[in-house]
């Protein structure tokens, strides 16, 4: 195999990488930092050691309390309008399609995991929060803190959790 | 003389098809014209096989540590010198490796390694970037990510080492999709039902390959992950617990899911519809046509019950609660069915092993033959029979079995060269 047929299977690899890591930079970069509040547990990734679960209080969303345009399904995406209320950022309403926004809101997208009759258990891809090993048992313990999470949300509703606060000190 | 070149290296495909020369002896044959590389002499290819294997076991540990690396975290190196550490390491291997290899040609084999190690690096990258940005634990996509990324090196590269990687992340991909669809455990009859599809499918990948003169070595690796994965499945459907307590919770499956099954169904067909015609060129390729046969025929049946899964389901209340569940007749219709299938596939992979000298199928029939014994006796004897009694006993069966396929295996296996020499 010469030089030039290696350097062009290399950059399978290499485009996959860099793709993965610009993805993230730019919902981190570009997107808008909202506070969400937060109740953690403890478990452990086989391939990535301790993490943080961090239970949001928009992880469970009761249809009685917002506005939505039709009922949801396990598996279906969902689309929350999210805006500042005092401190935290809580959901207005959900939809199945993005919908158009104003300037002091964010729209969020996530999958439906299971529906309890008006309640809708959201995945919003910010569910662990990696922690150096060992110091995830420590967080779960701290449960008279008040625990948060600085969220970056882009256009598209996609985000990434930058980090985790207890009672607004970052963790690390 | 091209033409008869074509025919030489037809014939001698077919040769090893049946069973007639070891691959060794093919490479001998068509590295005299010039066809192939020449094969290098028995000695020199233990003490290779032994340089490979001790430095892809050196890779792959060296692998594993650096997965275990980054799961520890260390919060004392910033993130960016982390990606940055991690990566350099990544292509400075396979920089190394393709020089060993290719380049310079000092040490194929230890450059061999390092290009499996640095497909391993990937993975652990990719992992690295997930634990930075905080992607959700368990996230199916991260795996495909690592497939996709490694997808043409087993190729590119002509390793099977390789090849192997990304045979284990589609199939951990697989699984892990599955899971994230619903809970691991309730996944897990659609998953095996996907392995099923994707083992026939594997299979027949490996048959294609023996007709690809410079991919050929390439075929045991695709047929060896096939059977495993067909065996795997059909030792699952041989489980009561897969019918009584998962069956019947089975839910809608995602575009996804049957996009895969159509794939990989297409695949299986089309795998049996050439062995089909392989079977009128070959005799010995009887077998094979038998075994995926009978292999798409119990996967057929799993199919037509998870459709018509209304009509051998019951709605059961118990207290607050109301489930599906199987009758118990149709369960143990099932159990006995799919136990007889699956010792029919074990001992077909034996056969096949046999007529083709193929040890490695005869190891995998033998295991799970083994596997199967074992899990009949704790499910049925054992509970006939006091504790302490059905431990010794077991014991005792287990050892004689033991002894007995040792020693049965072994004579496969030296009947199996004696007919070579």
């Amino acid at each position: 195999m010469n030089r030039r047929r290696f350097i062009l299977m290399m950059s399978v690899p290499a485009v996959v990488i860099l793709a993965f890591i610009s993805v993230n930079l730019y919902i981190v970069y570009t997107g808008q930092e909202i506070l969400l509040k937060v109740a953690p547990v403890d478990p452990r990734d086989l391939f990535r050691g301790d993490y943080v679960a961090p239970t949001y209080e928009i992880s469970a969303i009761d249809l009685g309390d917002v506005s939505y345009d039709t009922v949801f399904s396990p598996g279906e995406t969902v689309y929350a309008i999210l805006s500042k209320k005092e401190k935290f950022w809580t959901v207005d309403s959900t939809h199945h399609a993005k919908p158009l926004l104003s300037n002091d809101q964010v729209c969020m997208k996530g999958r439906v995991t299971r529906t309890y009759g008006s309640l809708v258990f959201v995945e919003w891809g910010i569910e662990s929060y990696f922690v150096p090993e060992g110091e995830g048992r420590g967080i779960e313990d701290m449960r008279d803190a008040e625990i948060s999470a600085i969220v970056s949300v882009d256009s598209t509703g996609s985000s990434v959790l930058k980090e985790l606060l207890i009672n607004d000190e970052p963790i690390s | 003389m091209e033409q008869k070149e074509t025919w030489l290296e037809k014939e001698v495909a077919g040769w090893e098809t049946e069973g007639i020369i070891t691959e060794y002896q093919a490479r001998a044959i068509l590295s005299k014209y010039g066809l192939a590389e020449p094969p290098t002499s028995e000695k020199t290819r233990d003490k290779s096989r032994l340089t490979t294997v001790v430095s892809v076991l050196g890779a792959f540990l060296i692998g594993i540590g650096a997965i275990l690396a980054v799961a520890s975290n260390w919060e004392k190196i910033p993130d960016s010198l982390k990606l940055l550490l991690s990566t350099g390491t990544t292509f400075a291997t396979y920089v190394v490796g393709w020089s060993l290899k290719y380049d310079t040609r000092l040490h194929p084999r230890v450059g061999s390694a390092l290009l499996f190690l640095g497909s391993i690096l990937v993975g652990a990258t990719l992992f690295l970037i997930a634990q930075i940005f905080n992607v959700n634990a368990g996230t199916h996509w991260l795996v495909f990510l690592w497939f996709v990324a490694i997808s043409p090196l087993g190729y590119g590269f002509n390793q099977k080492s390789i090849l192997g990687l990304n045979i284990f992340t589609a199939a951990l991909w697989m699984i892990l999709y599955a899971s994230n669809m619903r809970q691991f455990y309730q996944s897990t009859f659609e998953t095996f039902m996907l392995y099923l599809l994707f083992g026939m499918c594997l299979y027949g990948l490996g048959q294609v390959h023996t007709t690809i003169t410079s991919y050929a070595h390439f075929r045991l690796t695709y047929q060896n992950s096939g059977l495993f994965f067909i065996l795997l499945s059909y030792f699952y459907f041989s489980l009561r617990t897969a019918y009584e307590r998962i069956f019947a919770e089975i839910g809608p499956k995602n575009w996804t899911l049957q996009l895969l099954f159509i794939l990989f169904g297409t695949t299986a067909l089309l795998s049996i519809g050439y062995t089909r015609l392989r079977y009128k060129e070959f005799r010995t390729v009887r077998h094979e046509f038998y075994i995926l046969l009978l292999a798409f025929s119990g996967w057929v049946g799993v199919w037509l019950l998870t459709i018509f899964r209304e009509n051998v389901t019951t709605s059961v209340t118990y207290g607050n609660l109301t489930y599906t569940e199987l009758s118990s007749t149709v369960a143990t219709l099932l159990f006995v069915v799919f136990t007889v299938m699956f010792f029919a596939l074990s001992i077909g992979s034996i056969l096949i092993g046999y007529y083709k000298a193929v040890t490695s199928f005869v190891n995998l029939g033998m295991s799970f033959f083994v596997l199967g014994i074992l899990h009949l006796y704790f499910t049925t004897l054992y509970r006939f029979l006091p504790r302490a009694l059905a431990f010794i006993t077991g014991g005792f069966i287990l050892l004689g079995m033991g002894w007995y396929l040792e020693r049965k295996r072994r004579s496969l296996i030296q009947d199996m060269e004696a007919r070579h020499e």
